[in-house]
């Protein structure tokens, strides 16, 4: 990919987003059908803020068009392929987080992303992982006063 | 004036201890956020912002300011100890307190900058106190037509926050609207793009957006970047040598301090330019003894320092006394007051005069507290750059996930979270700024129920109403200004592009 296709790219997505809410905002109900109510009912204001944004979207579709061909530094496959893992590893947390409890996924959570972000230092990155889970834990149950899910691990349910 | 002094005289009661605790808390880790490549105090005030949740007003904002002043202040630390500034306002002073550390006068560097940032923060926040409370006491007076055309300045600042490309800059602006009027209506209660869902009733909540913007798109940046750790000294320690400058080079402090807050002041501008600016302008008043500048140049160290740290007090008075927010991490502050169901502006001086004056005192505070915590735990934060930077951006994606977990122990908000900070990734790739969504999103309810409002009293005759206002007139055309100014910039630049 060339920086002209970046830019022309990014340019027609936006665009393509602001055509989709623009179809939304058709949906929004409207209480009274009065010309005020056309100009400053619900549907005026989005309406508003998405006809500005297809103008700046095609300012920018016409920037892009005329950026030259600049080549962008070549795209290193295996590092976005870290960059899914991670997201994976995120998603993955999310929905273990609330069923399995803070203690049982975090450690592992922050164990994973230290070798994603290339941590040579097995007992260093276990270390971080259990430091720093617990401290994070200390603060917010008996600094903030807040309980994080406990999970599996939560006393009414061993007993 | 009588007014200025008293609030001064009122300080010693302002803060409780817990208050003072959290300023400490604030700055300690505002100076190590500052001063590690890669992280910056923006990121800072971020990941602290679901923390002060739990907190009062005051609190929260003695947690956040202090990350600001002290992060303000770090990317100075490793500026002169390993030559790479820790924030990008810390560039100018690089160029003379590297050299020095070079020279084996790095205690003398990093005390100079420490006291430039003292003094910068001192004389920005005793301008904050005289020129804030004024200001809003005028603004008071405006009707829904002046506070929707000032949110519109607000939002013009947007063109000045996008570094590379204006345009893009108002397409992310735009898109933070965008993203606030997700929820219900606010004058008629209608759903607008919620998709039949619950959650988004309410609207997108502040929390997962912006650290799911800043922080998880950093995080996801640098899995793709890593940034490389450097070799430190941490043979630094105070230096007397440095506050002998007090007494010869007192101009140099004040002008310096002067042009970071009026810089400040202005929306959009920034520590950047304010820094390179006051450093220009120390070079003008060159004494022929001293080494050149580039060279260690004990003048150019003060003015950058102190001008940088000056824009912070600078920065707050359009955001507290008038709701704009000229600066990122400002946009930040801002919406951590509206976490604790306060909205900045001259509104707040009427119903939030403690807050007010606790910010005030924060400030003051926070400015005088930087120089004992720079300079007493000036080896521990060095040694703390060696850091790996693994660890640093694993401890970053546990609070942040965490944290933004625990505001309303609601799982949909790492949902929003993980959403956003994906957006935020690609955004970042196709070079789009990401400030501007932030000031987009803080200032749009505002913007909307006063745009809206004044649409109800003029029934619709927006130009006839607003003909017989002059300060939305002015106002307005200020705004065209704004707007013109990068047009008229970037045509020729265009036009020379093309010739051959």
């Amino acid at each position: 990919m060339n920086l002209q296709q970046r830019e022309v790219g990014g340019a027609a997505a936006l665009l393509v987003i602001v055509a989709f809410f623009f179809y939304l905002t058709s949906q929004i109900d409207l209480a009274f059908s009065s010309d005020l109510e056309k100009l400053t009912g619900p549907r005026a204001y989005p309406r508003i803020i998405l006809g500005v944004m297809t103008i700046v979207g095609l300012l920018l579709l016409f920037q892009g068009w005329v950026t030259p061909k600049d080549k962008l530094e070549k795209t290193n496959w295996s590092d976005l392929r870290a960059v899914g893992f991670a997201l994976a590893l995120i998603i993955l947390f999310v929905s273990l987080f609330e069923p399995l409890g803070y203690l049982l996924t975090v450690p592992p959570l922050v164990f994973a992303a230290a070798f994603l972000n290339r941590a040579q230092n097995l007992k260093a990155a276990l270390l971080v992982a259990i430091f720093a889970s617990l401290t994070l834990l200390i603060i917010f149950r008996y600094g903030l006063n807040t309980v994080l899910p406990e999970g599996v691990l939560a006393i009414d349910q061993v007993f | 004036m009588s007014d200025f002094f008293q609030t001064l005289a009122s300080f010693p009661s302002l803060l409780s201890g817990v208050q003072l605790m959290f300023l400490v808390i604030g700055i300690g880790a505002g100076v190590v956020i500052g001063a590690l490549p890669g992280v910056g105090p923006l990121l800072g005030v971020v990941m602290a912002i679901p923390f002060t949740f739990y907190m009062d007003p005051v609190s929260s904002m003695a947690l956040l300011m202090g990350i600001y002043q002290g992060g303000s202040y770090g990317g100075a630390l490793s500026a002169t100890v390993i030559g790479i500034p820790g924030t990008p306002m810390a560039a100018a002073t690089l160029l003379d307190a590297h050299p020095m550390a070079l020279r084996g006068r790095a205690s003398y560097a990093v005390t100079l900058a420490t006291l430039a940032s003292c003094i910068g923060g001192v004389i920005s926040g005793l301008v904050l106190i005289a020129v804030a409370p004024a200001l809003a006491a005028f603004a008071i007076k405006f009707g829904p037509a002046e506070a929707a055309a000032f949110a519109l300045l607000g939002l013009t600042t947007i063109g000045a926050l996008s570094g590379g490309s204006a345009l893009k800059g108002w397409m992310m602006g735009l898109l933070g609207l965008l993203i606030a009027a997700i929820g219900l209506d606010p004058v008629s209660g209608e759903s607008r793009f919620t998709f039949g869902s619950l959650y988004l009733d309410s609207g997108v909540a502040l929390v997962p957006l912006l650290v799911g913007l800043f922080s998880i798109s950093e995080i996801l940046r640098q899995i793709e970047k890593p940034i490389r750790v450097h070799d430190t000294s941490s043979n630094v320690s105070a230096s007397a040598d440095a506050f002998r400058t007090l007494i010869q080079r007192p101009f140099n402090y004040l002008r310096s301090s002067a042009l970071g807050v009026f810089i400040g002041i202005l929306p959009g501008i920034g520590g950047v330019t304010a820094a390179f600016l006051s450093y220009r302008a120390a070079m003008v008043f060159k004494k022929p003894s001293d080494p050149d500048f580039g060279d260690g140049n004990t003048d150019g160290v003060i003015a950058s320092e102190a001008a940088n740290s000056a824009v912070a007090g600078g920065a707050l008075i359009p955001m507290l006394a008038l709701a704009i927010p000229g600066d990122p991490i400002v946009a930040v502050l801002m919406g951590g007051l509206m976490v604790q169901a306060i909205q900045p502006g001259p509104g707040m001086f009427l119903n939030h005069p403690e807050v007010i004056d606790g910010i005030f005192a924060v400030f003051i505070l926070g400015a005088i507290l930087l120089l004992p915590i720079g300079l007493l735990f000036v080896r521990l934060i060095i040694r703390l750059l060696r850091l790996p930077q693994w660890s640093i951006m694993c401890v970053v994606l546990m609070v942040s996930v965490v944290g933004t977990y625990s505001v309303s122990r609601e799982i949909l908000d790492i949902w929003t979270l993980i959403a956003f900070g994906v957006v935020g990734y690609l955004l970042r790739k196709a070079d789009y700024p990401l400030a501007p969504i932030v000031v987009g999103f803080v200032l749009g309810p505002i913007f909307e129920k006063n745009f809206r409002r004044t649409g109800l009293i003029s029934q619709g005759d927006f130009v006839g109403f607003i003909a017989d206002r002059p300060i939305t007139l002015a106002v307005l055309a200020l705004i065209l200004v704004f707007l013109l100014v990068p047009l008229f910039r970037y045509l020729p630049s265009q036009i020379d592009r093309k010739s051959p």
